[in-house]
């Protein structure tokens, strides 16, 4: 009998989705073995069948999803061997390997758990569904997993129910769900992509130490290069249904072969690449499920793409090395393909667009609050205020990018939507200095002199598919303001809305289409284009990107840029993403609980953190490079983020705060401006020495560094 | 702009990139239109739907007789059956007919039953002179579908009632008053849906509040009772007009809180939908917001929901009709018809009597279907 | 839960009220009271009341009064000393003629309420479970015709039928020698007999239109990912189905209930009548009919009640089944 060294290995493996609309397929041939012990990353874009392979492990594919052809060897122990694929998806025997010895966790434990029964009836249920045990031990076994994943009070909180939980506890009891068994293997199928960058570094050190400690496997799906740099043994790149690149993490992070490998390595916007400078992008973006190139799925958008080769002929998994394979024509000794990197699009314009000159103030907030009501019973009583924006003073300077970052619930987005006036402040005021010199004060503006202000201030949502009316052509959709602000007639609407479509890098022919023939980056373009058709002079621009693929990120970073360069744009950039705002912005503005607690240029903020808030934010970055785990120096944030109905006494971060002091609980600390000419708020600012990371700001030393090949 | 490289789709163009490439330029509308044509019951549902809205409008022509015509011979008599060809002289040719009664007295029970007699023949016509009419109160006309070829000779394909009374052209009849009840009732109950949902989603605050408790309040109410003891309150003696107005306003008074909780509840979902938020700062005004924005992106959910309202209203009137407090002769609809049907002797005598209530059945089941369909479809996204 | 319980309850009071308003109202639109009507059956029969005369019946009947005092001394009366006042026609305290009325109707709805989910619940799981199947099909159109048709026709077709092929009558819920005898084992087992009818009718409805919400919830809770995690934890299918995705659309279902319950109680009205029933409906619509007020009035407010108790219980069952209510 021959020994399996690797737990499961997946084998040639097709799922396919068959809809009215034709055969989707999700899956298409995909190879992959995981070895015993180890964690193996699987990366790609969205619809790149990462999520479909992961379910097909356990057969849990919704309709009208289906396995057609392949394989899926799982070995429990080395001598033994069981054809997934070939057991019944409601028979005993695969239903005897789920959750015992393959459990799989998912990205939103919100919804992937009932809120309906107890985490700890949810967790139970596993272990008398396994096992026979008695209700006592199972409670007590599922307190004891709890614990392990550092849930605090664990023998209270098993009575829980999930909406009492945050999301990060969420996360965790699912984990604590998948080991109760002690599986062999763990499928994780993006679960740390809805949290919180802090509360994301701290579930990964946790599940790299579970894997350590239980010595199982982990198959790990993410769309994100920096998440695979920190947790995975190796690698295996998807890219429309089919692995194109497997090796181990440093090899293929640091030396990539298949061209989308290294193009999306290229295009990702990295702490250490030039501020501001184009990134690279790869072209076009993931065609549509039913229409997929033939030949090679890649070669529509690979630069090395031969005619005639790459077109025709699918390319077969090819050994390279040792442990690495790639699926590439390239490769294959039998045709002459060369591979070219995507071109640099690096240029010096890109550097010198910051006027560094006496600046001319276009925005100023100050003392800005937006406290909504929180009430309650049969007659509204008002119970209590969501300070979602509490005091916020800072000012926007023409033509440049102010960056606002913090996590989810910290209040950037309230004050996005504050400073545009959807929503009215409660107090505190927001003078803007418009094209007429004469400064006023938004935040009591109303009627016809807010719509006026509505043509100088524009907004892109964030959330592509929601912000285009699924009713009206672009056409109509550019065009609204041009119809309700001026008096043109269609004609010349229509030549403008073409204008501004090319503008953006979409045909002009498009304008009669409607937004459901669009993909997210293209409609994300034509919400940019619809900022543009009132000659806009500030853009608050909210997490405009967060919701792309990580290949489409950078073209709409690069339009932004150009189209700031070009119309002289001001842009407030509000992110949780601090690679992106580190990319796009000028100067950096950190929020927690409803304020800013530190304000400075790019790279004194990113080089030379005061607030400890900033520190522990950067520390949670994850770069897409194995050189740079620092699990050991990183920053576990203790507790939760302040809940802003609620926020603690004093300086609202010091409960999770490591330098706090006795001050701290009582005294809240005002944004003051250090001798650096940063502005922070914490009571020892000057004297913390916090950890920073260096990124490249200066225009001369940046070219080099971003030619770089990675090595 | 370099990176906007146009991929360009592979030569062959298949039926699938064909459709794809036409359902770009579809309008929100057209899309749904494919979506609900997909939808077989709900075109059907629409198809009957529709057919019997043309029933209601046209009624004077289709039906043999008038709603009112009666004949003392002919109580309760059974239905016929029409035929359509006949043999003379051993060919068989196209003149249809119907059959005549013979009467049989019951001593025992007291009563006359009637026996389809297959010796009489009474030649049946289409396109015959019969009573006149008037369509749509302006086009007159005595000429209709179906009728017996000489005028007086019996005809009661369904049957008659009580009077003597034809029960297919009074179903035929019924259909006015059955089916535009049903739709008036539902734009009345639209109107005050929509005005106080409207309001409530729109202000929101104590005013939200208000008119939530209320609707809860009035949800709670059992309303059979109600409309039984609303219904009882109308005045015995006034026109048959006002009656079916003070129906509609009970029907709709009682009806209108659920469209209220469904324009409400789309009216919050989509006031913070970003694209309409994109609208405000777009300088539209509330009004433009609304009914470019919003409107045209709840009307198909609306068109759903008010699609399936009409069924319980016809429901309901055709109960309170056939209790006796709703619609009263000389009105005619179905609830009115089915009232004949109250009791076990007259079923027993002539069962044909509860036929009105296979229109009711057939009506409903359409509307349902298509209000199904429509639903589905109102889907925005593909 | 015992607050929110409390609480709820105690939201019942302002409703009662209005409820109370609300019939008042509804009994007092129709222009004439009883004495008028009264007046004019005595004017048929030739006999001439003076004006004198029908003041003093007004005054006898206490309806001389203001609205708003008529209303006052009704309510107090019914809260004070559950006196529900007397039937102007039948001349009996109206508690007396309700009070078995009630318990019928109460015991009908109830019934048919159990017999709803006994059918409804597992028909719509198994039409969600087995999408397009033959099964399916046949029970989405079964439900379909079901809620097109209107229960009183069921209630006809089924006289009919009984009458014609079985030569009996199935109206009623006693036979005939129970119909006024006093409660008994006989009589209960008599009236167990005669229910299953009514229940039928009644339910036929309620059937068709929980089928058709259970197997939509379903279809929806079935694609949520807690399904596929509780695959993903080897549960069986029946169980984790049970456990997971019917549980969370019975909410929806259970909160639609109290219509359910409403429907139930005032539906019977209608079939009450074709099947001579001995529910609250026939008596209602009789006391319309004659300007009974009090007997109307307090038909009304007890139906009301009922509908209200029923929401109460609906509401109780929903938090029982979904913490997040509780918690609220």
């Amino acid at each position: 009998m021959p020994l399996h060294d690797s737990l499961l290995e997946i084998d040639n493996l097709r799922t396919h989705f068959f809809t009215p609309e034709g055969v989707v397929k999700a899956v298409d041939g995909v190879s992959l073995k995981i070895p015993r012990g180890k964690t193996v990353c699987v990366v790609g874009e969205s619809g790149c069948g990462k999520s479909i392979t992961a379910r097909s492990i356990l057969q849990v594919v919704d309709p009208p999803g289906r396995i057609v052809e392949g394989a899926i060897r799982f070995h429990p122990t080395p001598e033994s061997s069981i054809d997934l694929t070939q057991l019944d998806p409601f028979g005993e025997e695969l239903r005897a390997v789920r959750g015992k010895d393959i459990a799989m966790i998912f990205q939103e434990p919100m919804s992937a758990l009932s809120p309906l029964y107890t985490i700890g009836n949810q967790i139970m249920e596993v272990l008398r569904w396994h096992m026979p045990i008695s209700k006592q031990d199972a409670r007590a076994q599922a307190i004891a997993a709890l614990r392990k994943v550092g849930i605090p009070r664990p023998a209270e909180l098993v009575d829980a129910y999930t909406f009492e939980l945050s999301g990060g506890m969420r996360q965790r009891a699912m984990i604590a769900m998948a080991l109760v068994c002690e599986p062999k293997l763990l499928i994780a199928d993006e679960p740390t992509t809805a949290l919180d960058v802090t509360t994301q570094a701290v579930v990964l050190d946790l599940m790299r130490d579970l894997q350590q400690q239980s010595g199982m496997s982990m198959l790990f799906i993410t769309h994100d290069l920096g998440v695979v740099a920190e947790i995975a043994d190796e690698v295996a790149v998807m890219y429309l249904g089919a692995v194109i690149e497997h090796g181990t993490v440093d090899e293929v992070l640091r030396d990539p072969r298949h061209p989308y490998t290294r193009a999306l390595l290229r295009s990702i916007p990295k702490l250490d690449r030039q501020r501001r400078a184009r990134l690279d992008v790869i072209e076009g973006m993931v065609p549509h499920p039913l229409n997929r190139p033939q030949g090679c799925s890649f070669h529509p958008r690979c630069v090395s793409a031969q005619a005639g080769l790459c077109d025709a002929i699918v390319p077969e998994t090819l050994a390279i090395e040792d442990a690495r394979s790639v699926r590439c024509l390239a490769y294959d000794t039998r045709y002459t393909v060369n591979i070219q990197d995507i071109p640099t699009l690096l240029d010096d314009s890109g550097v010198s667009v910051v006027s560094p000159h006496p600046q001319r103030t276009l925005l100023n907030v100050d003392q800005l609050k937006m406290h909504f009501p929180i009430t309650k019973g049969f007659f509204n009583r008002t119970v209590g205020h969501v300070k979602a924006v509490d005091g916020v003073s800072f000012a926007i300077y023409e033509g440049e990018t102010l960056g606002l970052v913090g996590e989810s619930g910290c209040g950037k987005t309230t004050l996005g939507q504050c400073i545009m006036r959807l929503y009215k402040p409660t107090s505190g005021a927001v003078h803007y200095t418009g094209a007429g010199e004469k400064t006023i004060d938004l935040a009591t503006l109303h009627g016809g002199a807010l719509k006026a202000l509505w043509r100088e201030i524009r907004m892109v949502f964030q959330d592509p598919y929601s912000s285009l009316n699924p009713r009206l052509p672009v056409v109509e959709i550019i065009g609204e303001t041009l119809r309700v602000n001026s008096d043109m007639d269609d004609e010349t609407i229509e030549a403008r809305v073409r204008d501004l479509l090319t503008k953006v890098g979409l045909r002009p022919e498009y304008i009669r289409r409607y937004p459901h023939a669009f993909s997210g980056g293209e409609r994300q373009r034509i919400s940019i284009a619809r900022t543009l058709a009132s000659t806009p002079r500030l853009i608050v621009a909210d997490e405009p990107v967060s919701a792309l693929d990580v290949s489409v990120r950078a073209q709409i970073l690069n339009l932004l840029r150009e189209l700031q360069e070009e119309y002289r744009l001001t842009y407030l950039f509000i992110s949780h993403d601090l690679s992106v705002v580190a990319h796009i912005s000028d100067r950096v503005a950190v929020m927690y609980a409803g304020k800013i607690v530190e304000l400075a240029p790019t790279e004194t903020l990113f080089a030379k953190p005061r607030h400890p808030y900033t520190e522990a934010l950067l520390s949670a970055v994850l770069e897409p490079d194995p050189q740079q785990r620092r699990s050991e120096t990183r920053i576990r944030l203790e507790g939760e983020v302040a809940d802003p109905a609620n926020p603690p006494s004093g300086c609202a971060f010091h409960p999770r705060c490591r330098y706090a002091q006795e001050r701290c609980k009582h005294e809240t600390p005002a944004l003051r401006e250090m001798t650096s000419g940063a502005l922070a708020a914490c009571h020892y600012a000057d004297e913390l020495d916090l950890a920073g990371i260096t990124i490249p700001g200066s225009r001369t030393t940046a070219s080099q560094e971003a030619h770089k090949e990675p090595s | 702009m370099a990176e906007a490289r146009v991929i360009t789709p592979s030569p062959e163009r298949t039926r699938e990139t064909r459709r794809r490439e036409r359902a770009v330029v579809a309008g929100q509308w057209q899309l749904m239109w494919w979506k609900f044509r997909r939808h077989r019951l709900a075109m059907i549902g629409g198809i009957v739907t529709l057919m019997i809205y043309l029933v209601a409008i046209f009624a004077g022509f289709l039906a043999p007789f008038s709603a009112d015509a009666y004949s003392a011979t002919y109580t309760y008599a059974p239905p016929q059956t029409l035929h359509l060809f006949q043999e003379t002289a051993g060919v068989w040719a196209f003149a249809p007919y119907v059959n005549g009664y013979t009467v049989e007295v019951d001593l025992n029970a007291g009563r006359r039953n009637f026996v389809i007699d297959p010796d009489v023949r009474y030649p049946v016509g289409f396109f015959v002179q019969g009573e006149p009419y008037t369509i749509l109160g302006i086009i007159q006309g005595n000429i209709h579908l179906i009728g017996p070829a000489n005028q007086g000779d019996p005809m009661f394909l369904l049957g008659a009632d009580r009077l003597g009374r034809d029960i297919l052209s009074r179903t035929i009849f019924g259909t006015q008053i059955s089916m535009t009840i049903g739709l008036v009732g539902v734009i009345f109950s639209l109107f005050f849906g929509v005005l106080l949902g409207g309001i409530s989603g729109y202000f929101g605050g104590w005013i939200d509040n208000l008119i939530q408790r209320l609707i809860e309040f009035l949800q709670s109410l059992p309303s059979i009772p109600l409309w039984i003891a609303l219904a009882a309150a109308i005045p015995p003696g006034i026109a048959p007009e006002q009656v079916y107005f003070f129906i509609t306003i009970i029907l709709s008074l009682l009806g209108w809180m659920g469209l209220a909780r469904v324009v409400r509840g789309r009216f919050l979902a989509l006031k913070t939908e970003d694209f309409v938020k994109a609208a405000r700062l777009d300088g539209c005004s509330p009004m433009r917001v609304i009914f470019r924005h919003m409107l045209p992106s709840f009307l198909s959910h609306i068109i759903a929901v008010v699609t399936l309202a009409i069924p319980g209203m016809i429901l309901a009137e055709t109960a309170l009709s056939f209790l006796g407090i709703g619609l009263r002769p000389p009105s005619v609809s179905w609830g009115v018809l089915l009232q004949e049907a109250q009791n076990i002797r007259s079923i027993s005598t002539a069962p044909w009597l509860l036929l009105p209530g296979l229109a009711v059945i057939i009506a409903v089941l359409s509307l349902n279907f298509l209000g199904d369909g429509l639903r589905d479809a109102a889907d925005p996204y593909l | 839960m015992a607050q929110y319980i409390l609480r709820r309850i105690l939201y019942m009071i302002p409703t009662l009220i209005a409820i109370s308003i609300v019939t008042f109202v509804v009994i007092s639109i129709p222009p004439g009271d009883f004495v008028d009507q009264l007046v004019t059956q005595a004017r048929m029969t030739g006999e001439v009341i003076s004006l004198e005369e029908e003041e003093g019946m007004r005054m006898q009947y206490g309806l001389g009064a203001s609205l708003p005092e008529q209303y006052l001394r009704w309510v107090s009366a019914i809260a004070t000393r559950g006196d529900f006042g007397i039937s102007f026609r039948l001349n009996l305290p109206v508690s007396q003629l309700v009070s078995e009325r009630l318990g019928l109707t109460f015991l009908l709805s109830l019934s048919s309420m159990l017999f709803i989910w006994a059918i409804a619940i597992p028909i719509g799981v198994y039409s969600a479970v087995r999408r397009y199947s033959p099964g399916d099909t046949m029970a989405t159109f079964i439900a379909f015709v079901g809620v097109a048709i209107p229960d009183f026709l069921i209630a006809l077709v089924l006289l009919y039928v009984s009458f014609r092929y079985f030569g009996q009558s199935v109206g009623g819920l006693f036979s005939p020698e129970f119909v006024e005898a006093p409660w008994s084992l006989a009589r209960v087992g008599d009236f167990l007999s005669h229910l299953w009818i009514p229940m039928v009718v009644l339910s036929i409805g309620g059937i068709a239109s929980l089928i058709r919400t259970l197997r939509a919830n379903m279809l929806d809770e079935l694609r949520r990912p807690y399904v596929t995690t509780a695959r993903t934890k080897g549960l069986p299918e029946w169980w984790l189905i049970i456990k997971y995705p019917l549980r969370h659309a019975l909410n929806p279902f259970v909160s639609s209930l109290n219509d359910v319950f409403v429907n139930l109680v005032s539906g019977a009205t209608i079939v009450s009548v074709v099947l001579s029933l001995q529910t609250m409906g026939p008596m209602l619509l009789e006391a319309l009919r004659n300007q009974d007020a009090f007997l109307a009035g307090g038909t009304l407010l007890l139906l009301s009640v009922l509908a209200v108790i029923g929401t109460l219980f609906s509401d109780i069952l929903l938090a029982w089944l979904d913490p997040r209510i509780r918690f609220r």
